[in-house]
């Protein structure tokens, strides 16, 4: 088993699926019981590598293992794990163990949802473990069905109407994808040698396609393969103006389904542009570093100013991680930017700006994670997320106005909580090469706070209106759901260093495969 | 060097109410008394560890001025890696450490922190009793606490900025305590704790990107290291270059938010909805003391023309806020007022290039500002919550320990010779006579010019507010019905006036003005003082005015000044409306275009295909058709690229 580490892990959750398949229909705390154990699990063993097993000094990957799957086109069954690898599965295993958790103990086809809902976990560790790009791509459909599923069935009024736009706008991100992924296959045989799928393979050979990769209607071979693989992950992230589709599904999602959705799958457009999307077209993502970074502050202003304009309380967070997400494009810009004034610290900010995108990846899966539960807590309460209808719930919920004082602030990016330490690191790494993006990014961190305020006051300060008055705190079944996330938020904001230890030296591999400046 | 047992004994004080803080979130309901002596024995600890710090560094004697203990410059470690870890990895990653601070300005300052933190909480125990969230009252005054002596203790500016962030937290809860009450909830108290963090917050966002210019520049953020990198920085390029300048004046905007300067001053007197012992911590202890710390302690990267604005910035806020405090009736208001026209004779000094004379009125300040707080407090409470004052009056028979109390707080304020007040803040007018001795020009002159109209002004309103407090008959039932407040309450008040008249002998680092700047300043000052004084006693006291007849005595200045210069309502025009228009706009962009576009395109791709279909029609003749069409086409197109 030992050479086998990793494919046990990813098989895991599928076995489980299929023993909820054999498990009959009524016996609703029995597919519970394997959803939770199986994630729980997961997230158990995952810790057990941090401390035994994986050694984070080492950048590259670690339990890697190969078979051959399709040798006809050279597809492996290639498993491997890295620090960022390491820290993505841990915040996936901890969300999807507390979605089953915040799953209410008897729902209707509980068989076919918690079924669902692991193999959706399955197909996000795949995801996070293939170094395939063939299975890489393999895996991210596999995902894509589930959460289909999982909107379209237990969803809210509009759930058919929200799950077909996702599907379909994903769909389309994975045609590009599908795209790039068969031309730098093709081209890594062009040589005369045995084409690969291997990702790090291609990663080797990109920084050669870059100067003889010849044109396709005007534009550099390489322009081409960046262009398909960001869009692809563009619609994930979501990167504006394809996120339409985010505060749709969301609103319609049942509450653990959207703590998924914000929580690990977003995270995953953007482990695709750090593993796949920037290393495969080094050259066109520095020439178009610009626009990334422009794309990120235009999500950061443009997110949080539609948020600040929002009367549904869930729409309002969608709309947050939006704002949000957009540090990771402006940190990951930051990577290949002029460096000026600063010589002696070239590394520094290029390691800090890329450090502050991947550890906004993890901290963001938290507040959001957090906050998605605090909408849901409301609205199983009111059957309503109209931010006019509620007040005062801070004096008649104690307990829930802890918690969502933790959520609010993680996500406002309070120091000593999850939120701030990636934006600061974001900022400080990226100001080097973008100065007028930090400084307009500083516009977004003024609005984040004012729709978060504004939120955070009609929701719990004040006096209380009388159809609220009944409302009881949280029950215990969510003070486990919350409590750890606000633990995770304020350990990640005390002390960053542990998830930034796991990333250090991986980050640093990462950052050799990318260009260190562009030249004007 | 500090002994083995100094970092442990200094790490404790901020410690020491953070695990109180901590117990009173977690079980400070069950406890007996809510757990509020939970908090009050941490903060009562924290301060005898500070004290004992303090006692330490007095011994040192002559060096107790310019020594500087810190893990990063005296071999205990290097601080602690918090940031970035990077041994072993590629050279030049710089990883940010934190370390511990103390030094002659930490020393008296984090006493007094920690003493006035306990008196406030002691205060408390008897203001707040009966509260409806008495538990969550406390936990967060031990917060609020707790972030500010780490602040002081933190050897970076990083560190600073995420205390002072925390403390933004604390005091928007405890604002808005009210607003959570289980009984009367006050929503007014809800708007003043957002419109004070969001104004704070424009100040903290410019302070961040200042801190990452810093931070881009010279590969650190501890004092010690900034003072070392920027002199060899400014050697090297033979002046300073302008993106220090640029970071100077983004951190000086941090101070102007936090320390409430003009224009972003508007969130401080809102701020007086929070209990009053909150605004004793708010306007003495913590919070607005922050802003003046931090430019203080980044003095260093303070290029010269900076310097100027901060000055300029600070000498025209005490002056603008002491006209205001003038003209307001409401107790806390006055002191609210007063406490930016303080603020503001602090910020100037750190321009005029004296951070150890900023620090000096901080020190001196937070003494007495804490007593006339907590004075104004144990008036509140004993005249039933009225603070108006032309509902006051003749309160020295009723409440002679406040009114002892007050009266020594008042006079220090004034710049009473001999009061510790009269010390702080000679020595910063002293600094502005020499600056307008030294150089020309408006920037050399407006703050002496500014600084000298204020000092009179401040003897004035503050003997204005107490004349009509504590002399003279009482104005009202409430007034006449006032009790002296019980001994939790009044010995804060009895330590507090004592610390106002003896508080200067306790600060080590004296600033030295030049002789004849000192002989100006103390002319200058004594003259204010008269001035002021008998304006106010022959006004109050003795032609017995009111309140409102103040007004309508100084006619249509009073009424601008009254309107507080029309700034809140400038700024609710030009930003709070048209963020809200802009947001309006952009989320139905959001829904209309980009949204719009979307369903267009899937709408497009649906219509097309239903068109298409019709292509299948299974007519053989019109597949047939349609083929030779294609055929035709190609052999058209085939012949036209061969020609």
């Amino acid at each position: 088993m030992g050479e086998h580490l990793l494919s046990v892990f990813v098989a895991l959750p599928f076995v489980a699926a299929l023993l909820i398949a054999l498990i009959p229909r009524t016996s609703q705390a029995a597919h519970r019981f394997v959803a939770g154990t199986t994630t729980a699990a997961a997230f158990a063993f995952l810790i057990g590598l941090v401390f035994g097993g994986f050694d984070p000094s080492q950048g590259g990957l670690q339990f890697a293992e190969s078979t051959s799957w399709i040798p006809r086109f050279q597809v492996n069954w290639a498993l491997g794990m890295d620090g960022l690898a390491l820290v993505l599965l841990l915040l996936s295993a901890l969300i999807h163990f507390l979605a089953v958790i915040a799953t209410k103990p008897r729902i209707d086809g509980s068989k076919g949802y918690y079924a669902l809902l692991l193999l959706l976990f399955g197909g996000v560790n795949g995801v996070f473990l293939a170094t395939d790009l063939f299975l890489f791509y393999v895996f991210w459909e596999l995902m894509l069905i589930p959460m289909y599923f999982l909107i379209g069935i237990w969803g809210g009024e509009q759930r058919k109407r929200a799950a077909t736009k996702f599907i379909l706008y994903t769909l389309f991100g994975s045609v590009l994808m599908l795209v790039a992924v068969v031309a730098v296959y093709l081209r890594s045989g062009a040589d005369g040698v045995l084409p690969t799928f291997d990702i790090f393979a291609l990663q080797a050979q990109a920084a050669g396609w870059a100067i003889e990769g010849g044109t396709l209607f005007g534009l550099e071979w390489s322009t081409w393969i960046f262009a398909l693989f960001f869009l692809a992950f563009a619609v994930k992230i979501p990167v504006v103006p394809f996120h339409t589709w985010l505060p749709d599904a969301h609103v319609q999602a049942p509450t653990p389904i959207s703590v998924i959705l914000a929580g690990v799958l977003l995270k995953l457009g953007a482990y695709g542009m750090l593993r796949i999307g920037f290393p495969l077209a080094p050259d066109a993502f520095a020439e178009l570093a610009w626009l990334v970074a422009t794309l990120g502050v235009i999500n950061i202003v443009y997110g949080a100013w539609v948020a600040l304009a929002q009367t549904d309380f869930k729409r309002l967070v969608a709309y947050s991680s939006v704002s949000h997400m957009g540090f990771f494009l402006l940190g990951i810009a930051g990577v290949a930017g002029l460096t000026q004034g600063a010589a002696h610290l070239d590394a520094g900010p290029r390691f800090n700006s890329i450090a502050g995108a991947s550890l906004q990846l993890v901290t963001h899966g938290i507040s959001a994670a957090l906050m998605f539960l605090l909408v849901g807590v409301v609205y199983d309460r009111a059957h309503s997320r109209d931010l006019n209808r509620f007040g005062g719930l801070g004096r008649i919920m104690p307990k829930f106005f802890v918690v969502a004082t933790v959520g609010f602030f993680s996500s406002l990016g309070l120091p000593l909580l999850a939120g701030f330490v990636p934006e600061a690191l974001t900022l400080f790494g990226a100001w080097p090469s973008w100065p007028l993006h930090v400084g307009l990014t500083a516009f977004g961190l003024m609005l984040t706070a004012i729709y978060l305020l504004q939120a955070y006051r009609s929701v719990l300060l004040g006096p209380t209106p009388r159809d609220c008055k009944g409302y009881a705190d949280l029950d215990r079944r969510e003070m486990a759901v919350t409590l750890p996330l606000v633990v995770a938020s304020v350990a990640l904001g005390v002390a960053p260093f542990l998830v930034l230890d796991l990333l250090a030296s991986c980050l640093q591999t990462i950052l050799r495969t990318l260009p260190p400046e562009v030249l004007p | 060097m500090p002994t083995a047992d100094f970092f442990p004994l200094l790490l404790a004080v901020p410690l020491l109410p953070l695990g109180a803080w901590l117990l009173q979130v977690l079980v400070g309901r069950s406890l007996p008394r809510g757990g509020d002596w939970l908090p009050t024995g941490a903060m009562l600890g924290a301060f005898g560890v500070a004290v004992l710090l303090y006692l330490r560094a007095q011994g040192l004697g002559d060096e107790a001025e310019h020594f500087v203990w810190s893990t990063g410059a005296t071999g205990g470690g290097h601080g602690w890696k918090w940031f970035v870890s990077s041994e072993g990895l590629d050279a030049g990653l710089a990883a940010f450490r934190a370390g511990l601070w103390y030094d002659g300005l930490t020393a008296p300052l984090l006493a007094m922190v920690a003493g006035v933190s306990f008196l406030v909480h002691l205060f408390s125990t008897g203001y707040m009793r009966g509260n409806s969230r008495y538990t969550a009252y406390f936990a967060g005054l031990a917060l609020f606490s707790f972030a500010m002596l780490a602040m002081l203790v933190s050897d970076n500016l990083l560190f600073v900025f995420m205390f002072w962030e925390v403390m933004g937290l604390c005091s928007f809860l405890l604002i808005g305590h009210d607003s959570l009450d289980r009984q009367k909830p006050r929503p007014r108290a809800a708007a003043a704790a957002v419109k004070a963090f969001l104004t704070t917050r424009v100040g903290d966002v410019a302070l961040l990107l200042g801190l990452a210019i810093l931070w881009n520049g010279f590969g650190t953020l501890q004092f010690h290291e900034l003072a070392v990198a920027v002199p060899n920085l400014i050697e090297g390029q033979q002046g300073w270059p302008s993106w220090l300048e640029t970071a100077g004046v983004l951190i000086f905007l941090g101070a102007v938010g936090k320390s409430a300067q003009f224009p972003l001053h508007v969130w401080l007197p809102d701020a007086m909805e929070g209990p009053t012992p909150v605004s004793a911590m708010i306007h003495a202890a913590t919070m607005v003391a922050a802003g003046v710390y931090l430019v203080a302690r980044a003095f260093p990267v303070l290029a010269p023309g900076v310097l100027a604005i901060i000055a300029v910035v600070g000498a025209f806020t005490a002056f603008f806020a002491a006209t205001i405090a003038l003209t307001q009736d409401d107790l806390k208001k006055v002191l609210a007022y007063s406490t930016i026209s303080q603020l503001g004779y602090m910020i100037s000094a750190v321009g005029l290039g004296s951070p150890d004379g900023a620090l000096f009125h901080v020190f001196t300040h937070g003494l007495f500002k804490a007593g006339l707080f907590l004075g104004a407090g144990a008036v509140i409470h004993a005249c039933h919550h009225e603070q108006n004052l032309s509902r006051l009056g003749g309160l020295r028979k009723r409440m002679p320990v406040t009114y002892a109390s007050m009266l020594l707080c008042t006079a220090a304020i004034a710049g009473v010779p001999f009061l510790s007040g009269f010390y702080s803040k000679d020595a910063i007018l002293a600094f502005a006579a020499e600056g307008w001795e030294a150089g020309a020009g408006m920037a050399a002159t407006l703050p002496l010019v500014l600084l000298g109209l204020a000092a009179p002004l401040t003897a004035l309103y503050m003997f204005r507010m107490f004349l009509l407090a504590f002399s003279g008959e009482p104005r009202s039932d409430h007034a006449r019905d006032a009790k002296e407040v019980p001994l939790p309450m009044s010995l804060p008040l009895v330590l507090l006036g004592l610390g106002a008249v003896f508080g200067a002998m306790l600060w080590f680092a004296k600033p030295h003005p030049s002789e004849d700047a000192h002989h100006l300043a103390t002319i200058l000052a004594s003259v204010s003082l008269v001035l002021g004084l008998g304006a106010a006693l022959l006004y109050f006291q003795f032609r017995k005015r009111d309140a409102g007849r103040t007004a309508a005595a100084l006619g249509p200045f009073a009424r601008a000044a009254r309107g507080l210069y029309g700034v809140d309502g400038f700024y609710h025009a030009v930003t709070v409306m048209p963020v809200r228009v802009v947001a309006r706009l952009a989320s139905s962009f959001d829904r209309r275009v980009v949204d719009g576009i979307v369903h267009g395109l899937g709408g497009f791709a649906v219509q097309l295909g239903l068109r298409l279909r019709r292509l299948q029609s299974g007519h053989i003749q019109r597949y047939l058709y349609l083929t030779y069409a294609g055929l035709l086409a190609l052999t058209l197109f085939a012949l036209w690229r061969v020609s």
